[in-house]
Parts: structure tokens; sequence; C-alpha cells
């Protein structure tokens, strides 16, 4: 190990990462407002940088739905554990997972569809088949979650309309004393 | 294993450090886009992908400095190769779980895909190949020294 490591080799390392360190430290007060500002956790959509480009969403809650719990304009509609139990049952939404297939597949919400907002390829597939005339509910594992609004935003800039959000994503569900579905059959 | 020709290490670690300084000028300008892309890769925490969005360019960038100019090429060697199998790592990682991500390799527009893959062997192939001339060249310990 020692003829792997010399000692001339690990001292020349570690004085490169002290002058590494003393450079990100120096940029970090150089630059006064802090990074954690400027980092929101959203993940980077390989082909283009969409949060620059967003639409504005013109989505006025279709009182039909009964998602009466919409945010203020030009944020996405979203509804509580509540509204949406009452949307599935009288079948006016589509729920999509935003999660992985591993992910959807330990555990999702009745009825959802697996949507995985960083496959492009199945998420464009999928994206053809839904159903324009009905809300579209996008959810993930929770509110620490961001997937399922990326995936909101990417459906209204393809054209989707009726949009929604369901932040409290499959926590909150199972929080409400509702049980999450394994391996649920999606291809329909 | 000392008997090739210098230009053939000159032009490794060139390649090596313009790789460098290409991938690591962008992210010490947008710090903010590199830890979103870090965090594509959801193996790290918070912390840790804030500490590395602002570190790792920076060690790039020396690393790209002390490879273009030939000083503490051991300590370079080591730390180059490092950081390529690391890099291997995560980019492996991400194309086994069907991570449709970009690698904030070099800025932004590079998805993770096999040929990130070969591109990260390649170098780290390089890396490697000078730590072993790095290695080559330390000197002996004690017996090796009496001749």
């Amino acid at each position: 190990m020692k003829n792997l490591l010399p000692h001339q080799m690990v001292q020349e390392a570690l004085l490169l990462l002290a002058l590494a360190v003393l450079a990100a430290v120096i940029s970090v007060l150089v630059q006064g407002d802090s990074l954690t500002n400027r980092f929101d956790r959203r993940p980077i959509y390989y082909t283009e940088d969409f949060s620059s480009s967003l639409p504005l969403p013109t989505i006025a809650i279709d009182s039909t739905a009964d998602a009466s719990a919409a945010a203020v304009a030009q944020q996405l509609p979203m509804i509580s554990v509540e509204q949406l139990q009452t949307l599935l049952e009288k079948q006016q939404v589509t729920l999509l997972d935003a999660r992985l297939p591993q992910e959807y597949n330990s555990g999702h919400l009745p009825g959802a569809i697996n949507m995985p907002f960083e496959d492009w390829d199945a998420r464009q597939q999928l994206a053809d088949e839904l159903p324009k005339d009905k809300w579209l509910i996008a959810y993930c594992g929770g509110p620490a979650c961001d997937l399922a609004e990326l995936l909101a935003w990417e459906l209204i800039r393809q054209g989707f309309n009726q949009v929604a959000l369901f932040p409290q994503g499959t926590e909150g569900w199972q929080k409400a004393g509702f049980p999450l579905h394994e391996r649920e059959n999606s291809d329909e | 294993m000392n008997r090739h020709k210098p230009w053939v290490e000159t032009a490794v670690r060139w390649i090596l450090a313009l790789v460098f300084f290409f991938a690591g000028v962008p992210k010490i300008a947008d710090p903010g886009t590199f830890a979103q892309a870090i965090d594509n890769y959801r193996l790290l925490p918070y912390f840790a992908v804030i500490a590395m969005a602002i570190f790792l360019p920076w060690l790039e960038v020396i690393l790209g400095l002390a490879l273009a100019s030939g000083r503490l090429r051991r300590g370079t060697a080591l730390l180059t190769a490092l950081l390529y199998l690391m890099f291997l790592v995560a980019i492996g990682s991400a194309v086994m779980r069907g991570l449709d991500i970009d690698c904030g390799c070099f800025g932004t527009g590079h998805r993770v895909d096999l040929w990130r893959i070969a591109e990260d062997v390649l170098l780290l192939a390089g890396a490697v190949w000078l730590y072993c001339r790095a290695l080559s060249d330390h000197p002996k310990p004690e017996n090796s020294q009496a001749n």
C-alpha cells in the first residue's frame, strides 16, 4: 500500500486539496450571496433549461373538477387529500406519479399512472396518450419532493391546461390513513 | 517504464488539463446550476451537495493548472485518477438507476449516458497512466538508492 501511495505523493495531494479548499472559501466570501439561495433542488431537465422559458399558466380551476383550493395566479393549482379523494371517487382526474418506476412499484396512489419526470422517453410516450379533457394531478413522495411540480410544469409547457399538483404526495396520502397500491398495472 | 518519449506524457497532461479547465470554469461561474446537477444524482445530502458544488470546480481548475505546469505531478496524478474514478462511479450509478439527467460535466447540456461513461473511462485511463508514471519516477527507498 505504501508503494502505491508514497509519502510525497500524499503530501502533494493534500497540498492541492488545501489550495482548492482555500480557493473555494475565498470564492464564497467574495461572491457574497449564498449559493443556497440560487440552488432550489430543481432537477435539470437535460434538453433545455425550461425554468427560464416556463409559460405562465393561465389555469382557472374548473368548478366541475371540484378542485377549489387553487393557488393564486401564476402558481400551480394545488389540491388537498380530501379534494383528491373526492375527485378520484368521481373519476374526474388522471393521477400521475412523477417518481421513478422502482418507487412507483413500491407503493403508489390508487389508479395512478407512472410518469417518471426523470425518464424523458417514458414521459414523452405517456404524454401523447394522456387525456386532454381530464384534470391531470401530479404527485411524488411528499412535500419535500419536487418531481411532481416539475412534471406539472412540463405538462403545461406541452399544452395541457388542466394540470394540478397534489403536494402531499404518497406521504400525505398515507398520513391521512389511505393505503398505497403496489405494482398496479398502469398500461392502460 | 520510463523509456518513452516525454511528449506523450506532456500531451496526456495537457489533454487532462484542458478538460479540467473546460469543466471547472463554467461551474465556478454558476455554482447553483452545478449544485443542481450534483443533486440530480441523488447520492448526496443537501449539505454535501452545496460543499461539493463550491469545492469541486476549484479542485478541477487547480488540478488543470498543476497538470499544465507539471508542478506537484505526483499528487496531481493521484487526485486526477481519484477524481475521474469518482465521476465514473457517479455517472455509472446514474445510468444503472435509469436516471435521465444532465451529467454536470461541462456546464449543462450533456446527458448522462454510455458515451459519458466511455469518455470518462478514457480520461481515467490517462490519469491512471500518469499515476503509474509518477509512481515509477518516485525515488525508491534506501536499498534501491545504493546503486
